[in-house]
């Protein structure tokens, strides 16, 4: 049976408390996804409230968008449909902090900057993001978000350990558990990592810790040409060298490096970390292979200046503000030794860029976020021609193992584009998503496939 | 016995050389390194490649025939034997490592190849890089059965288990399809199915194709073994050195009895004094090395150390893990069976868990030698027996039964690195709620809704029929 929207709002402020209910357009515009807007938009204060509302929503039935912090809310096709903001800010608390055991249980509002406070009295640390992210653990966990030092520390499907979520239909489960050896049934942890809210609503999340490193340093190196930085990081990874990031970035990007970089220079990166002698010692063999490699100019940074880098590797993956001009996102993946091949294709610059293509590179995941500027046009023109570059420059991808993600699009783009590209397992997410979320009532539309 | 008829349509897809059907052929494979036994087999296959796995799981489909697939069966909680009889696919001759980058540092192998082979192909290859996972079976157990279980080993602590390394799979799903899921580069779109599929212990498809991530060799590694008075001690000190901030390689920890049983097999010489050993593994980098060393050495101290030797050379250090190694073979020579238990705790709770573990040993009169991956929690205390007595097989595995909810109560898990398989299936409520187990069949149900593909495991019998 259908439920009218006025006798769910009813239910929602019975469940909720009217101030935790919002409706009228200028209350949920905050809300907003492109030109998209929900009807309604609560903010529960419970993991069981969530359930509650999802198991109203079902009865509707609403379409549902979970939200944390909104920072990647410019990720994935924009919603088919969209009637309920959910939002999970008010699932903020830190459920346990067992420093002995370096486990976190926290619910999925919790900002990942407040775990870096908390944990940092014991001199533990959550390897994911850096300490300013603001981004919630539950949006991290969606949008498959690891840390800047994923080489050493593990991506974020190796740090999760457990998770609770809610189901379309309303029911609380739990998955995995607190300890980092556990094969008791399926992994379904990993069913949520990057899923993008399309089975269920991560409500809490337990995330193994690691031990602060004593000496946490970065060496930017300035190379005049691509090709030099990219055999350098080459070089480093096959040296006995294990960095924590290793990274290159155009000139665009480099506002936060204490360094001056040219135009068609490249500035390298390398995160090392650990015991005092051993990043001393690491320092200098990585400055001595750059500088065979022909890099310049290097500077060794660390403390506020290398957060700020951090800060900035940050910005970079987010969506611009709406003061800057229009750009087109792309993340996109390749084997490492193609990247230089990937990086010279992105330079030739497609039709519709209105500037250079700058990007942030991370050599070791083989992983590029490229800004494509954009002469603001909003004919179809326009997407003819992104839609045709897209699809050639993916085709392209693929033939090196890669993927190529649209991440961020001007909403004037985002509905008429294919964000996701063909991603292996396609059809397997569908029959999931069957399983899960039959009504298709939770993100309907910005998921992979079309889901 | 199976018609020609069938045995012919199988040989036609495999080559008749391939399909084993005589009754002992057939008998050999209805166990494995568990205390379990499954139905008489209708054949043996040994195909070669993934279509022809899509052929035979198409086959097995038409004639509502249950199938499993085998590596070498070394499983020890059942997850390869062939509770409903059907086809064993057996997966040994697909056992070719593919391909080695070690710039990209991948590698792609058939699940067939056997982890130490591959180890060894990759030294072999001299670029200083390998597939970290070493489950104790290493020797003798094969990736696609590692993948299957989401194996441990020994140094999970700090480079993790299985899964952790696999970045993509080939699988034949069980309507045939084959399908690629992951990749040679991580973060494909969507949801992490290869995280998803590795440690479903073979219900939701056949593996056909595995990559593996590699990984650089540390620069230099410390083998240390010291010896405490009781568990106890031992314990506190793994805790003390993690808490500390060190992350050592491994944290392999063995009481008196586990001790006594090794030194009578292969004479390593461990002190009679002793109640427990640590064997401690650092590794990384030379400089700022033995500053850690010194610091172990000391937290090793505060709680109670009698000794702490670091081995001189590589063949000594070898001599401490070979030790380790023999550990669950030494067990064999107590009794004619042994029972090998696996849980996890968290790391603070192992001083009571193995504790509560040899408790549990007194009240059923049975001699329980503890040994465990102590970084990690996991815990597997060794249980000899004799499978012949009577009704001795039924009190051993009440015994492990009571170890694994106490397991859970500690806020651990019944099973850390060695699966559900039939022996756990049915302490699955222990951990997750009838609808939390429901949730998860439909994974199962998703591919697999007539349950033929290493059917009736994992899920309680209750939910899935005997």
């Amino acid at each position: 049976m259908m439920t009218s929207p006025d006798v769910l709002v009813s239910r929602l402020e019975a469940l909720l408390g009217a101030s935790a209910v919002r409706s009228g357009a200028a209350e949920v515009a905050p809300y907003a996804i492109g030109a998209c807007q929900p009807t309604v938009a609560v903010q529960p204060d419970s993991v069981e409230q969530v359930a509650e509302v999802l198991s109203l929503a079902a009865r509707a039935p609403w379409a549902v968008v979970p939200w944390g912090q909104g920072t990647q809310m410019h990720l994935g096709g924009v919603p088919a449909r969209y009637d309920l903001a959910l939002s999970l800010a008010g699932l903020n608390r830190i459920v346990e902090y067992d420093a002995a055991n370096l486990i976190l249980i926290a619910e999925a509002g919790v900002p990942l900057r407040e775990v870096y406070r908390q944990a940092l009295p014991e001199r533990q640390f959550l390897p994911l993001g850096f300490a300013g992210t603001p981004a919630t653990l539950g949006g991290l966990l969606a949008t498959n978000t690891s840390g800047v030092k994923r080489a050493r520390y593990g991506a974020l499907r190796d740090l999760l350990l457990g998770v609770k979520v809610a189901l379309p239909e309303g029911a609380l489960v739990r998955f995995g558990g607190r300890v980092v050896k556990n094969v008791a049934g399926y992994d379904m942890n990993k069913l949520f990592v990057g899923s993008l809210g399309a089975f269920g609503v991560v409500v809490e999340t337990c995330y193994r810790l690691a031990a602060m490193p004593e000496d946490d340093r970065l060496l930017a190196v300035v190379f005049p040409r691509l090709s030099q930085a990219v055999a350098a990081a080459a070089a480093v990874q096959a040296s006995p060298l294990q960095p924590s990031a290793l990274m290159f970035l155009t000139a665009a990007a480099t506002a936060a490096l204490p360094l001056s970089v040219e135009t068609d220079q490249v500035a390298l990166l390398l995160n090392i970390d650990g015991p005092h002698e051993a990043v001393e010692r690491q320092l200098r063999d990585a400055e001595a292979l750059c500088e065979q490699h022909g890099g310049r100019d290097c500077a060794r940074i660390r403390g506020e200046a290398l957060l700020s880098v951090w800060e900035a590797h940050e910005q970079w993956h987010a969506a611009p503000p709406a003061s800057e001009p229009a750009r087109l996102q792309v993340q996109l993946g390749v084997l490492p030794s193609h990247l230089e091949a990937v990086l010279r294709a992105l330079a030739e610059l497609p039709p519709f860029a209105s500037g250079r293509v700058s990007w942030w590179t991370d050599y070791v995941h083989g992983q590029v976020v490229a800004h494509i500027p954009l002469g603001v046009s909003e004919s179809g023109d326009s997407v003819r021609a992104v839609r045709a570059w897209l699809a050639e420059f993916r085709m392209q991808v693929r033939d090196w193992h890669g993927y190529c993600i649209l991440t961020v699009a001007p909403s004037s783009l985002r509905p008429h584009l294919d964000m996701w590209g063909e991603s292996p397992g396609g059809a397997l997410l569908r029959l999931y998503k069957q399983q899960f979320d039959p009504q298709a009532m939770l993100n309907p539309g910005r998921y992979v496939a079309g889901l | 016995m199976p018609s020609r008829q069938t045995l012919q349509e199988l040989e036609a897809i495999v080559g008749p050389s391939n399909v084993l059907s005589s009754r002992a052929e057939r008998s050999v494979y209805t166990y494995d390194a568990s205390v379990f036994r499954g139905r008489d087999l209708f054949a043996v296959v040994l195909p070669d490649s993934a279509q022809q796995i899509a052929q035979l799981v198409r086959w097995c489909q038409h004639h509502r025939i249950p199938y499993i697939a085998r590596g070498s069966g070394t499983a020890i909680s059942g997850g390869s034997i062939p509770t409903h009889g059907g086809i064993m696919i057996e997966l040994s001759r697909m056992n070719r490592v593919l391909e080695v980058d070690t710039v990209n540092r991948f590698a792609v192998v058939e699940p067939g190849v056997i982890n130490q082979d591959l180890k060894r192909a990759l030294s072999e290859h001299g670029f200083g890089q390998t597939y970290v996972p070493d489950p104790g079976s290493q020797v003798v157990s094969t990736v696609g059965g590692n993948v299957a279980t989401n194996a441990g080993g020994m140094h999970c602590l700090k480079y993790g288990i299985t899964s952790n390394h696999i970045l993509g799979l080939e699988v034949v799903l069980p309507n045939g399809e084959i399908v690629e899921i992951g990749g040679r580069i991580p973060d494909q779109p969507g949801a992490d199915l290869t995280g998803l599929f590795v440690g479903s212990e073979g219900t939701l498809g056949i593996v056909t194709q595995i990559i593996v991530r590699l990984m650089r060799l540390p620069e230099m590694v410390v083998t240390q073994l010291a010896l405490f008075k009781t568990v106890e001690d031992a314990a506190s000190a793994v805790s003390a050195i993690i808490t500390d901030g060190i992350l050592p390689a491994a944290l392999e920890l063995l009481d008196q009895a586990t001790m006594r049983a090794i030194d009578q097999a292969i004479h390593v010489g461990y002190p009679e004094h002793a109640g427990a050993a640590l064997i401690i593994e650092l590794d990384g980098f030379q400089d700022g090395m033995q500053r850690t060393v010194d610091r172990v050495a000391q937290l090793c101290k505060s709680n109670a150390v009698i000794s702490i030797e670091t081995a001189e050379t590589p063949q000594d250090a070898e001599r401490l893990w070979l030790s380790r190694r023999a550990a669950f073979g030494a067990m064999a020579r107590l009794a004619t069976d042994s029972y090998i238990v696996d849980g996890c705790v968290p790391r603070t709770k192992l001083p009571e868990a193995l504790r509560r573990v040899i408790a549990i040993g007194e009240r059923y009169g049975l001699p329980i030698a503890n040994l465990a991956h102590a970084g990690d929690g996991n815990l597997h205390p060794a249980i000899p027996f004799y499978k012949r007595q009577p009704g001795e097989t039924e009190k051993v595995l009440q015994a492990g039964r009571e170890i694994l909810a106490m397991c859970v109560e500690l806020g651990g898990s019944i099973t850390g690195e060695h699966g559900v398989g039939v022996e756990k299936q049915n302490e699955m409520p222990l951990m997750y709620s009838d609808t939390e187990l429901e949730v998860m069949r439909r994974i199962k149900l998703a591919h697999d809704a007539e349950d033929l593909c290493n059917p009736k495991k994992i899920f309680p019998l209750q939910l899935v029929g005997a």
